[in-house]
């Protein structure tokens, strides 16, 4: 996976007078994110289940669960199926910023931070990438958005169904009782498979 | 089919492949969601109708369809335990479908990823892909392809069960996107260097792009192709019609391509998605006029990863090989590799990286450690970066660390040593490593130059025996240490001129032994180096951030023309000139107003050197905080309000400002009255249940450097625990903050538990992701801050 340094930078607030960064400061930054990115170790996981049953506020799926959310059955209306996918960075780069943060070093702190978030989307756009070009073969594609718990109607509570089913713990992922995912860069996401025609 | 038909068969023509198999099944009703192989064999006569077409149209060779036919493809279906008979009925389908021409069979991607990308091991990948093989072969298959693969470890899994299994021909075939990149990061050069040196007897691509971005790999690999170039494109890229997909090239605009592939070395075509048999009779016919156009060298002096390469000989730049990577004499390392971690072997292999390292070694002879076990788990890890040196006094190690490295590596070494000819260098040759020549035998190392280069001629000449040729090699100069042997040196380079002038391979030498037992070893390395290169040395094991090195290396390069029109080093050291003239920081000659600069510009390395001066000067510490500090961290605040400021730039001055103070404080305590206000405190906490902290702690940042004395409870930290901390440090402000909506709902049981416990007096504010103004007036808090600069000014107004 590359990272490209403007994803970081966007995270970080890029504004217009960016271009006004005076070159230590760049190359402090651009430092922290190459020793960031040298702590991110990415993992994930993906699993494909077909829908059974779509409703105007619900789907429901193979193995029984069901997801209850008006704008994710809008965004899977034309699909037979949901790809569900998850990723972690491990606990690295969250454990370097917060000791960053400890010695305050706020700087590195917060671009370690970023990196560990930029990351752990990136690597579930590589999980989508590359599921996609499996689906191609078989005339098949992905929706173009995604979704994730605690986005839109999609309740936070829906991220036990997602971390049971692709059994997160495998990756190391841990799910609190408020239902948050550690290591805390950790993101999953759900998407429709729709038939090209 | 032999290797040698194969590649005769090249040379007489432009041998042409079939074209898509999937779409035509799916023409001819396949339906979505079954098992393509399952279902060719119950509808056989529709893919004989394909094949036969193919082969009317002008295809030398078809493949079994057994693209999926692999264990964990058919596990999908659960047909695994029909693996063997479902790819010998296969075979067997295609061979009468082909009539007298030639039949290859399929491997194609498992679906899985190997370690450490994923959690399959390398070998149970090898082991899946030889079943396949082996029923194949028992259809009497007349070679091999592997194609539409995206990963170049899996693509050597394949190859090498193949070529354990067989000596059949075997044709490679990837998928690159339009940024030529495969899925798993990988360039064409680089898997064209490992897969060639494995034993590939033609490589290329298909799927994915139409044949104009073929065109473009097939032009910027062929000047280093050793094999036959395949181009097998899609008819253009997918299009949505009316809700259908549809391959926009037709059979004709897809043929007017041909002729530039030839020309560009395309010497085996054929047509993916989307093309029919009218695709490949177009293409045919125009092949028929094309005259096939040979690989234009034999051998090709290169090492790769699985996505990074480097090119060799004395026309091509200096190549440093990071010498850092072995823990003699590294006391942490050897810590560190007792303990089985590889945490500096990464940090070594990113430092050399990015001093300018073409290639690194890696060592891991250490006793008391499983010198095997560790030095595949470094180059698992060290796989993806830059191409690696296998350095290792044992074969073993040595093997075991090539079969899993995904590219092809540099061996260090053999020698003319009975083990590694017998052992060292066969495997070697299997995976097609390049490798580091010793002029040294069983009884040691000769004194004079003609004895070293006669044991040059004699290893040279056992490894002509496996395939290797000059280009393959790199003759070691032996440095010894002058301090014992002034005459080492002339040795060494004598050595290196008959090497490189007259034998004609490339030279390289482990730079530092020369200076040992020496002061100022540096003075010698560089000098010594420098001698080198003007004998022809072109590689040496050195560290690259040894003072020096990396600039008589690249000034080496300019003098020796191995610097293109100098671009390399005007581009490196041009644009340091130009750094130097430009100052970025803002120098005052007013003390006062350099501190305040400091702060400003976020100068963190000058501003205790400034406040020094400032002190000197006869401004007082207090003096110092109000009109420079103060007011430059208000500036800062005002230029983030205003965003010409971002967030990093906020902290950096944040974090110039406690540095600041830090030099500050002892003179401040000094200089206290009674009369002066205590600090006022705050607590901070984010709420139980909720694990993210970085704005708590950003916040926590610019409060102190406002003057609070701020109280961080840290993250998930429970409402009891909040108030009990507020009542003991006798807080002003609670701020709370939560990232989640199943979180944010804790701050208000906070709230609610200060006020039950007659904690009246104190204000709350709340933030975070989730929280706004709404949510705060709805429990009861005191204010919401929506960012750092709002929780400083909320506080001060709160405090005052």
């Amino acid at each position: 996976m590359v990272l490209p340094e403007d994803t970081v930078y966007s995270r970080l607030g890029r504004n217009r007078f960016l271009n006004r960064l005076p070159e230590a400061q760049k190359n402090l930054i651009g430092r922290y994110i190459a020793e960031g990115i040298a702590l991110c170790h990415p993992a994930g996981c993906w699993l494909r289940l077909n829908i059974v049953e779509r409703g105007a506020g619900s789907v429901t799926l193979e193995n029984g669960d069901k997801f209850n959310s008006a704008s994710l059955a809008e965004l899977l209306k034309f699909s037979h199926a949901i790809l569900l996918t998850a990723s972690t960075v491990g606990c690295g780069i969250v454990d370097a910023s917060a000791a960053a943060s400890g010695a305050g070093e706020g700087v590195k702190a917060l671009v370690y931070d970023a990196v560990g978030s930029e990351m752990a989307d990136e690597a579930i756009g590589w999980i989508h990438g590359y599921v996609a070009l499996q689906l191609k073969r078989g005339s098949e594609k992905l929706t173009r958005r995604r979704f994730s718990p605690g986005y839109g109607d999609l309740e936070l509570e829906n991220q036990k169904i997602i971390y049971d089913i692709l059994k997160l713990e495998k990756l190391g992922i841990r799910l609190n009782e408020s239902l948050i995912m550690a290591p805390e860069k950790s993101v999953t996401a759900v998407a429709g498979i729709e038939h090209n025609n | 089919m032999t290797k040698s038909e194969f590649q005769k068969l090249l040379t007489e023509k432009i041998v042409i492949l079939d074209g898509a198999t999937g779409t035509e099944l799916v023409k001819r009703g396949m339906p979505q969601g079954v098992c393509p192989e399952l279902w060719i064999l119950e509808n056989p006569s529709a893919m004989i109708e394909i094949q036969q077409a193919y082969r009317a149209a002008g295809s030398d060779i078809v493949f079994v369809p057994s693209f999926g036919a692999n264990r964990f493809k058919l596990e999908e279906f659960g047909l695994a335990g029909r693996l063997a008979e479902i790819n010998r009925s296969l075979a067997g389908l295609s061979r009468c479908a082909a009539g007298d021409g030639l039949v290859f069979g399929d491997l194609a991607p498992t679906g899985k990823f190997i370690e450490p990308l994923g959690d399959i091991p390398f070998e149970d990948v090898v082991n899946v892909y030889k079943e396949q093989v082996a029923a194949l072969l028992e259809e009497n298959v007349d070679g091999f392809v592997i194609e539409t693969m995206m990963d170049i470890q899996e693509t050597r899994a394949a190859l090498l069960a193949v070529k354990e299994s067989c000596e059949l021909p075997v044709m490679v075939t990837m998928t690159f996107d339009e940024h030529m990149r495969t899925l798993t990061g990988s360039d064409p050069l680089s898997v064209l260097i490992t897969l060639q040196a494995m034993g590939a007897d033609a490589f290329g691509c298909n799927c994915s792009t139409g044949p104009g971005d073929m065109l473009e790999i097939i032009r910027k690999i062929k000047p280093y192709a050793t094999i036959p170039l395949i181009a097998k494109p899609n008819a253009g890229m997918p299009k949505l019609v009316s809700g259908e997909t549809v391959f926009d090239m037709g059979p004709a605009a897809f043929a007017a391509y041909v002729t530039e592939l030839a020309a560009a070395g395309a010497n085996i075509m054929g047509g993916c998605c989307g093309s029919t048999p009218e695709h490949i009779r177009e293409m045919a016919k125009i092949a028929a006029q094309c005259k096939p156009a040979l690989p234009v060298i034999t051998a090709l002096s290169a090492v790769s990863a699985s996505g990074s390469y480097c090119l060799l000989g004395k026309d091509k730049p200096f190549a440093v090989v990071g010498e850092r990577i072995n823990p003699t004499g590294k006391k942490a390392l050897q810590a560190e590799l007792r303990e089985g971690r590889l945490a500096m072997v990464n940090n070594f292999a990113r430092e050399q990286a990015a001093a300018g390292a073409a290639i690194l070694d890696v060592n891991m002879g250490l006793s008391g450690i499983d010198e095997k076990e560790m030095m595949v788990k470094a180059v698992k890890m060290l796989g993806g970066g830059l191409p690696l040196c296998i350095d290792s006094t044992s074969n073993e190690v040595i093997e075991a660390a090539l079969r899993i490295y995904p590219g092809r590596a540099l061996v260090n070494s053999i020698s003319a040593e009975k083990s590694r000819l017998e052992k060292t260098l066969p495997a070697a040759a299997k995976y097609g490593a390049m490798f580091i020549l010793l002029p040294l035998t069983d009884e040691g190392i000769p004194e004079t130059v003609e004895g070293r280069m006669e044991i040059v001629k004699k290893v040279f000449s056992e490894a002509g025996k496996y395939g290797y040729s000059k280009a393959d090699i790199c003759v070691d100069g032996l440095v010894m240490t002058v301090s014992s042997n002034q005459n080492a040196a002339a040795i060494t380079l004598d050595l290196i001129e008959w090497c490189s002038r007259e034998f004609c391979v490339n030279t390289i030498c482990g730079l530092s032994n020369v200076s040992f037992g020496m002061p100022q070893r540096g003075y010698v390395n560089n000098t010594f180096l420098a001698m080198a290169i003007g004998r022809g040395l072109n590689m040496a094991i050195a560290n690259p951030s040894a003072e020096m090195l990396m600039p008589v290396v690249d000034a080496g390069n300019v003098l020796n023309g191995r610097d293109f029109k100098m671009k390399r080093y005007v581009e490196k050291y041009g644009a340091a000139e130009q750094g130097g003239k430009a100052p970025v920081t803002v120098k005052s000659n007013d003390p006062a107003q350099h501190v305040f600069n400091c702060v400003v510009t976020g100068d963190e390395e000058s501003i205790a050197g400034a406040i020094s001066k400032a002190l000197a000067g006869g401004i007082t510490a207090k003096e110092i905080v109000d009109k420079s500090l103060i007011p430059a961290i208000n500036r800062v605040g005002e230029l983030y309000d205003r965003k010409e400021y971002f967030l990093p730039q906020l902290i950096m001055s944040a974090d110039t400002m406690r540095k600041g103070f830090e030099v500050l404080e002892p003179l401040l305590e000094e200089h206290k009255s009674q009369n002066d206000k205590p600090k006022a405190v705050i607590v901070l906490a984010t709420v139980e249940g909720d694990i993210h902290d970085i704005g708590k702690n950003i916040v926590a940042l610019m409060l102190r450097n406002y003057g609070f004395e701020v109280v961080d409870l840290g993250k998930d930290v429970s409402a009891r625990h909040i108030v009990a901390g507020a009542r003991e440090h006798n807080a002003a402000v609670i701020g709370l903050s939560a990232l989640m909506t199943t979180t944010m709902t804790r701050m208000a049981e906070v709230i609610k538990l200060a006020k039950a416990e007659g904690l009246n007096k104190v204000k709350f504010m709340v933030g975070g992701a989730v929280v706004d103004q709404n949510y705060a007036d709805e429990i009861g808090a005191d204010a919401y801050a929506a960012d750092a600069m709002d929780a400083v000014r909320i506080a001060q107004k709160f405090t005052v």
